[in-house]
């Protein structure tokens, strides 16, 4: 009898195992040192060691939201830097972050500090070169300028420069993805580990080099080329940047790695909000509801829907299809605050599937919106139906409610 | 025994030995003593040690979570701002893997409440992280942990703990700060349960066909 439940604990274990070891601790390992480096001297630290002892003990659950809630600290040499701040790099300036991240500025680059969130920062860059590394944490979210051009950054190394005189761009992404945005590459192109982008925005062109092993010619394309089309990528631009674009990704993880790691943001950056649509025509069932996952975990909730709605349209009365007019409606009340929208999916859900897993919450969260757009008559209504079939369910005392107003 | 034994300084990854400064063989004496006088290598040593063991219990407890790394983040940060109350350094292993457990349950528990307070049933939705390419082995370990969800969350910690991370009772006993006969308790009642629960999950008919 023990041996059985040792027997499923390990093949439990193994397969944990096995997952884990694809994922690396360097970036808490350097986020937890980085907490080091923003406590207080020493001394200070010890007097006052009991209560922070206490706190951390006693609530490491209001920790983990606090954790949240914090604006990042910038500093330059333990200088805390303010937003607007401008800086003038005459050596190599470190910019330290809270979170462990790090921007060096190159001697004779000049930039401004943006805005700090609790997720990132943005650096506003007017001439010059940053090596960056960026730490990944969920919901990461930096922004560095350079003139027209912007890179979006959820978590990764690389090395950028900006020339204005030559309105000139060029990024050599070491670890990750990035999306570059603006000017020649329009609303975003994404970058995989080891490659080199250079973009002219006078000339309305950009190049990217794949590094390493295998690597491909260099692609120039013009802002035309990169536009999206709905197409993918390999049939719009041809043969040499689908061997590229081939040879960069044996490089870098794909979204699909990404979004086993956990690292939703990084997944759904790897694909790239441009090509997200033409990978949701492509992909099988169960990789275009892996798709939507990567939206909805990543906060993308307008690419979630169009995943789950390409899914219904291309997989219609499959199981996952009722599941999804369900998530659908869960995403247009919870992340995009459409109660009309959302409540018009529950009913597709109750119509399609009324004793399906679901249906009770569908049931109950149909009152909800309902009663969020302001429509009493049909909450009530909705809440009186409730009642009847789960006098016991979850939304009663909500339903009481509800039936009761007049 | 657990089934990862603790990290030793040989075994880390040549690459990351230059930037390692503390002695090797650094005893857990030592590193609580570091890290009581306020040394930063001291962390970086105990993070080496520790963390691939704690990221382990978490995940044992709590199975496919994004944020995993955020709370191995709170289990170090309150070990490091309470290593003052460590009475014995030798037994910073337990110590710490008390904290992972107790993280680990006020998860449970705010899951709970997010559950509660959302109407949603986290089973009809699917679990994040998990790549539906392997299907049969992670079928077997999501309904593993569909099951899990649906036990008192001591009973649950103390099965994942037993069974899963493969510890002895007296460690299961040390790490949820019970008796040796309540954790007892706890994984007969997790056993029943949990067999009963599976009964309606196909992927873990197989290893349930065994059980009797």
């Amino acid at each position: 009898m023990s041996a059985r439940w040792e027997e499923l604990g390990r093949r439990i274990a193994r397969e944990q195992d096995a997952r884990l070891g694809q994922e690396s601790l360097e970036d808490t390992r350097r986020q937890v040192l980085a907490s080091l480096l923003s406590q207080p001297p020493r001394a200070r630290w010890r007097r006052r060691w009991p209560a922070y002892a206490a706190a951390a003990i006693v609530l490491s659950g209001a920790l983990f939201f606090w954790n949240k809630s914090q604006k990042l600290e910038v500093t330059i040499d333990g200088r805390t830097l303010d937003r607007g701040e401008w800086i003038a790099a005459e050596k190599r300036v470190p910019i330290e972050l809270s979170d462990g991240s790090r921007f060096v500025l190159a001697p004779g680059t000049r930039g401004r500090l943006g805005e700090v969130s609790k997720q990132g920062a943005h650096l506003v860059v007017e001439a010059g070169s940053v090596e960056a590394a960026v730490v990944h944490r969920s919901g990461t979210n930096y922004k560095l300028s350079f003139g027209p051009f912007a890179v979006d950054v959820t978590g990764t190394r690389f090395d950028v420069s900006w020339d204005p005189s030559e309105e000139l761009l060029t990024l050599k992404l070491n670890e990750g993805s990035v999306v570059v945005s603006g000017c020649a590459l329009g609303s975003g192109r994404p970058l995989l580990a080891g490659e080199t982008l250079r973009a002219w925005c006078r000339e309305q062109r950009f190049e990217v080099q794949a590094s390493g092993r295998g690597a491909a010619p260099a692609a120039a394309l013009s802002r035309a080329a990169a536009e999206p089309a709905g197409l993918p990528a390999a049939a719009k631009t041809g043969g040499a940047r689908a061997a590229h674009a081939a040879s960069a990704a044996a490089e870098a993880p794909s979204w699909q790695a990404l979004a086993k790691s956990g690292d939703y943001a990084g997944a759904f950056a790897a694909i790239g909000p441009a090509q997200f649509s033409a990978e949701c025509e492509r992909a099988k069932e169960a990789e275009l509801w892996l798709l939507a996952d990567v939206a909805r975990l990543s906060k993308n909730g307008q690419a979630a829907i169009g995943a789950y709605t390409a899914l219904r349209r291309r997989f219609p009365g499959g199981a996952k299809s009722g599941q999804a007019a369900f998530a659908i409606a869960r995403l247009h009340f919870d992340q995009l605050g459409h109660y009309d929208e959302a409540a018009r999916w529950f009913r597709t859900y109750l119509s399609e599937q009324p004793t399906g897993a679901l249906a009770r919450e569908a049931l109950g969260r149909l009152m909800e919106a309902e009663q969020r757009a302001g429509h009493r008559e049909a909450a009530a209504s909705t809440a009186r139906d409730y009642l009847k079939r789960h006098p016991a369910g979850p939304h009663a005392r909500l339903a009481a409610k509800l039936s009761a107003a007049r | 025994m657990s089934r990862d034994s603790p990290a030793t300084p040989e075994a880390f990854p040549a690459h990351r030995a230059a930037v390692i400064r503390l002695p090797v063989g650094l005893t857990d004496e030592a590193i609580v003593q570091g890290l009581r006088e306020g040394d930063r290598e001291a962390a970086a040593q105990l993070f080496d040690r520790y963390a691939e063991h704690l990221r382990r219990v978490l995940v044992r407890v709590l199975g496919p979570d994004p944020e995993i790394p955020d709370l191995l983040q709170d289990v170090m940060v309150a070990a490091l701002g309470s290593i003052e109350r460590l009475d014995d350094p030798r037994a910073l292993r337990p110590w710490l893997t008390r904290i992972a457990v107790f993280t680990a349950r006020v998860r449970i528990r705010r899951r709970t409440r997010w559950r509660f307070l959302r109407f949603v049933a986290p089973d009809d939705l699917p679990e994040p992280g998990i790549d539906p390419h392997d299907a049969p082995a992670s079928e077997t370990l999501r309904a593993t942990y569909r099951v899990l969800s649906k036990l008192e969350p001591d009973d649950r910690i103390a099965f994942a703990l037993r069974f899963l991370h493969g510890m002895e009772l007296t460690e299961v006993a040390h790490a949820t700060r019970v008796s040796l006969a309540t954790i007892k308790r706890r994984l007969n009642r997790a056993q029943d349960r949990f067999q009963e629960l599976a009964k309606s999950e196909p992927s873990l008919g197989d290893w349930l066909g065994g059980v009797p």
